[in-house]
């Protein structure tokens, strides 16, 4: 999937750390979501769009 | 988009203070707490009395099977109840704490990409075994003469440190792959 999480991370003006420790997760988690590497399950996907108060739809597209 | 940001600037704030309390007050090296609710004096209490009581178990279970005949019944037993006893009470902690309590510890561990290369690494870690047990079965094949007991305990005990190796690798193989 691609996503649009550096370009909210920036909107929002977090650093990976700080989205990391929000999300309860490692920041090589984000990092790796964030270069297309790594796919976020379920539960984080939301508390991502929770985090940035959006859709899940609106962070994550799949890549077709 | 103001909103956004409070609500964002908001979670971000409450974590950062969470953190910063859940550091100062109930997080710790080893951990503060049992899973069953118990505080520190019964974190370390509960481990190291049944660590003891596992060596001690295990002592009899050796004296009864090797029945050595150089030392005192007791001494023996005494002796592989120490010689085990740090294991079995590092096994008693892992197993009684809340890792919740253990101060880094991510809250979600199975949802972190390092669970992933782990998960990966333990598949090629069980290739690497599998490998290092046909090599060995070959061995053996061609083998006639009869093997020691200390022997075939070695080879057992080299199978298991190439899957551990091969799984070392493997883990960071795919860090090194996914940092690049």
């Amino acid at each position: 999937m691609r996503n649009h999480l550096p370009q909210l991370r920036q909107q929002h003006q977090l650093s990976q750390a700080a989205l990391a420790n929000a999300a309860g997760v490692s920041r090589q988690t984000i990092i790796s979501i964030e270069k297309d590497r790594f796919d976020p399950s379920l539960p984080l996907a939301f508390r991502l769009a929770s985090i940035f108060d959006c859709t899940i739809e609106d962070i994550f597209t799949p890549e077709s | 988009m103001d909103n956004q940001t409070g609500t964002t600037s908001q979670l971000h704030a409450e974590a950062t203070e969470s953190n910063k309390t859940t550091a100062k007050k109930t997080t710790g090296v080893f951990g503060t707490k049992t899973i069953f609710g118990g505080g520190k004096v019964a974190l370390w209490g509960i481990s190291t009395v049944a660590g003891i009581i596992i060596g001690v178990i295990f002592g009899v279970i050796v004296f009864l099977i090797r029945r050595p005949t150089q030392l005192n019944d007791w001494t023996f037993i005494i002796l592989m109840a120490v010689l085990i006893g740090g294991c079995s009470d590092c096994f008693c902690w892992v197993t009684i704490v809340d890792r919740t309590t253990i101060t880094g510890t991510i809250p979600h561990p199975e949802e972190n990409v390092e669970d992933t290369w782990r998960t990966q690494a333990t598949s090629a870690g069980l290739i690497g075994m599998a490998l290092a047990d046909t090599v060995l079965l070959l061995l053996v094949a061609f083998y006639d003469k009869p093997i020691p007991s200390v022997v075939a305990a070695f080879a057992l005990l080299g199978i298991m440190l190439i899957g551990l190796l091969t799984m070392a690798c493997a883990y960071f193989a795919y860090r090194k792959k996914a940092m690049a």
